[in-house]
């Protein structure tokens, strides 16, 4: 029986579909079968993020409607034979599906993959619900902001309410240079702050771009964002590994001070 | 030290920080950074009728379950 993960943030724009997409990846590349699922009715974004969209024929609605088999609506990845997505529909809303039925679909996803990752779209309202609806632990990507950070902590709040106790956070777009001005939070201040467990932080890579652009995830490459996602992926599945140093190329002065500073 | 000490307090992220705790603080149980501070007054003079209690170190954090009260030395 596999694991039903939701990712989620209430705050849009701070980096869900790419971690999403990023942590599927990495979790195929550790050998695990993962299927990826894009709850966005209306506002589909994973398989642009992986490059698939060319590749969609049926969709998680016409899976729930009965329009299709499960089997027929997966798509595979180019690259990797153990993870596949189940796209959104395009033309639906929020109130085409239900939290029932999504918690049905994952259910059955889980007896086959490892992994069911659900990409969450922005907001509290009925997309939320659907897409935890499944979900037995949580991962909160957040950016270093205070509008971010207080969305976060919503999030947080709403998922304890609904008695999903794993929840574990990311931190996205870091920037050392302005942390270590003192103009952006750390990890440290955000995890205090936010006081749940750390899974890993992000720095704001132009490779993330870069990759997006290509509809390729960032972990092939070699990037400092690439190896922190293969580093979350490596805590997800229970190893223990430790925080990447997101300061490597500032050399010896900046490895000194160190972004994990406090304060 | 007091010089480093002054450039923080400063610094945007330190007016960041102040903004999304007291943001939070009203928002995890519905109340206000004043109805905070009372609470914290409250509870010190009721504590230190009982314990020896020093002022400064004194402190009250909600989070989303729980009341933290710091009577002294490092923090929970």
């Amino acid at each position: 029986m596999g694991e039903v993960i939701v990712i989620t943030s209430g705050k849009g724009g701070v980096g869900k579909t790419t971690t999403t997409a990023n942590i599927g990846v990495g979790l195929a590349t550790l050998g695990k079968k993962v299927v990826v699922i894009d709850t966005d009715l209306g506002l589909r974004n994973l398989d642009v993020v992986m490059g698939l969209e060319n590749r969609i024929v049926y969709n998680v609605v016409d899976v729930i409607e009965g329009n299709c088999r499960m089997k027929q609506a997966l798509i595979k990845d180019k690259v990797h034979e153990n993870l596949y997505l189940l796209p959104s529909a395009q033309t639906k809303d929020k109130s085409a599906i239900s939290p029932e039925q999504v918690k049905k679909l994952t259910e059955e996803l889980a007896e086959e993959f490892d992994y069911v990752l659900v990409d969450c779209p922005a907001g509290i309202e009925q997309g939320f619900q659907n897409a935890i609806a499944g979900a037995t632990r949580a991962i909160v990507v957040t950016t270093p902001e205070v509008s971010a950070i207080r969305d976060a902590d919503r999030i947080i709040g709403l998922l304890e309410k609904n008695g999903i106790k794993n929840v574990d956070l990311v931190i996205n777009k870091i920037r050392v240079e302005m942390v270590k001005r003192g103009d952006m939070m750390s990890v440290e201040d955000v995890t205090e702050i936010l006081a749940i467990n750390l899974l890993g932080a992000i720095p704001d890579d132009e490779q993330i771009v870069v990759a997006t652009n290509q509809g390729e995830p960032v972990i092939g490459m070699d990037s400092l964002a690439g190896k922190a996602y293969l580093n979350i992926c490596k805590r997800i599945i229970g190893e223990d590994v430790s925080f990447l140093d997101l300061d490597a190329h500032t050399g010896f002065f900046g490895k000194i001070f160190g972004i994990f500073k406090s304060n | 030290m007091s010089m480093f000490e002054a450039k923080k307090t400063n610094t945007s992220v330190s007016i960041a920080k102040d903004r999304i705790k007291a943001l939070l603080v009203s928002e995890r149980v519905n109340c206000t950074p004043d109805t905070l501070e009372k609470i914290q007054n409250e509870l010190y003079k009721t504590i230190s009728k009982y314990l020896e209690v020093i002022p400064e170190e004194f402190d009250v954090k909600m989070t989303r379950s729980y009341i933290y009260i710091r009577l002294m030395g490092e923090d929970s």
